[in-house]
């Protein structure tokens, strides 16, 4: 698995938000770490799975859905802020991030 | 007679499934659906993606979960179709969903599939032995 360099820091933080703006139709500039994906832009389930479909083929990953699920199910991740943290991880430690504490 | 114990509705637009229709991208098909429904795959696979997806969540709702919040895989919840095109069609559940779906004492799973050129709409009624629907 690949070390998240702050290059890789910025690059998912600027797909993240560049993401959620387009596909959510709001401002990038009025999105911040603690927008709400859902309640606050409307995001969904499939929108996220399409995120992870970005960062996948991006970086090569080959993780399973029931390990990322197994993570939010202890670290809820409902804001901008905290996906970006979920999707280092992911990148980070692929299928090990559903026996992460 | 059987009681409803909950039940779970999801309404998706079919466009949102074009890009992962297209050519040899697959990569959402491969994460939500298991060998035995990509096995299954219709002719028309933007439709079957959406129902795919639409009746996983739809079931996820009836749980009362989520595949973020339960430990429930959406490879869990299949839609299998016996007849042509999109009809015959079942839902089997395993691991934590059969799990989840025993604990509440259901028995029997009620599908209802509906689409027309712009959204597909998933009704999943979960049911228990019982005497009527408040009984």
């Amino acid at each position: 698995m690949p070390e998240v360099t702050e290059e890789m820091k910025k690059e998912i933080k600027d797909i993240v938000y560049d993401f959620y703006a387009e596909e959510c139709e709001v401002e990038r500039a009025s999105l911040n770490d603690d927008t709400n994906v859902i309640e606050d832009i409307e995001g969904d389930s499939l929108m996220f799975l399409e995120l992870l479909e970005i960062f996948k083929k991006k970086y090569g990953l080959a993780v399973e859905l029931k390990s990322i699920g197994k993570y939010v199910l202890k670290h809820p991740s409902d804001t901008l802020g905290k996906l970006i943290t979920l999707t280092e991880l992911i990148v980070e430690k692929g299928d090990a991030i559903g026996d992460m504490d | 007679m059987s009681k409803v114990v909950a039940c779970g509705i999801d309404i998706e637009e079919l466009a949102r499934f074009d890009k992962h229709a297209e050519g040899a991208e697959d990569a959402l098909l491969r994460d939500i659906c298991t060998e035995r429904e990509i096995g299954n795959l219709r002719s028309d696979r933007r439709l079957h993606l959406a129902l795919a997806f639409s009746c996983k969540e739809a079931m996820f709702k009836a749980l009362g979960a989520s595949w973020l919040n339960s430990g429930i895989s959406f490879k869990e919840i299949e839609l299998l179709f016996g007849g042509p095109g999109f009809t015959g069609y079942e839902i089997e559940l395993s691991g934590c969903a059969q799990e989840i779906l025993a604990d509440q004492g259901c028995d029997k799973i009620d599908v209802s599939l509906e689409y027309n050129k712009e959204y597909v709409i998933v009704q999943i009624v979960l049911l228990a032995p019982g005497i009527g629907m408040n009984g």
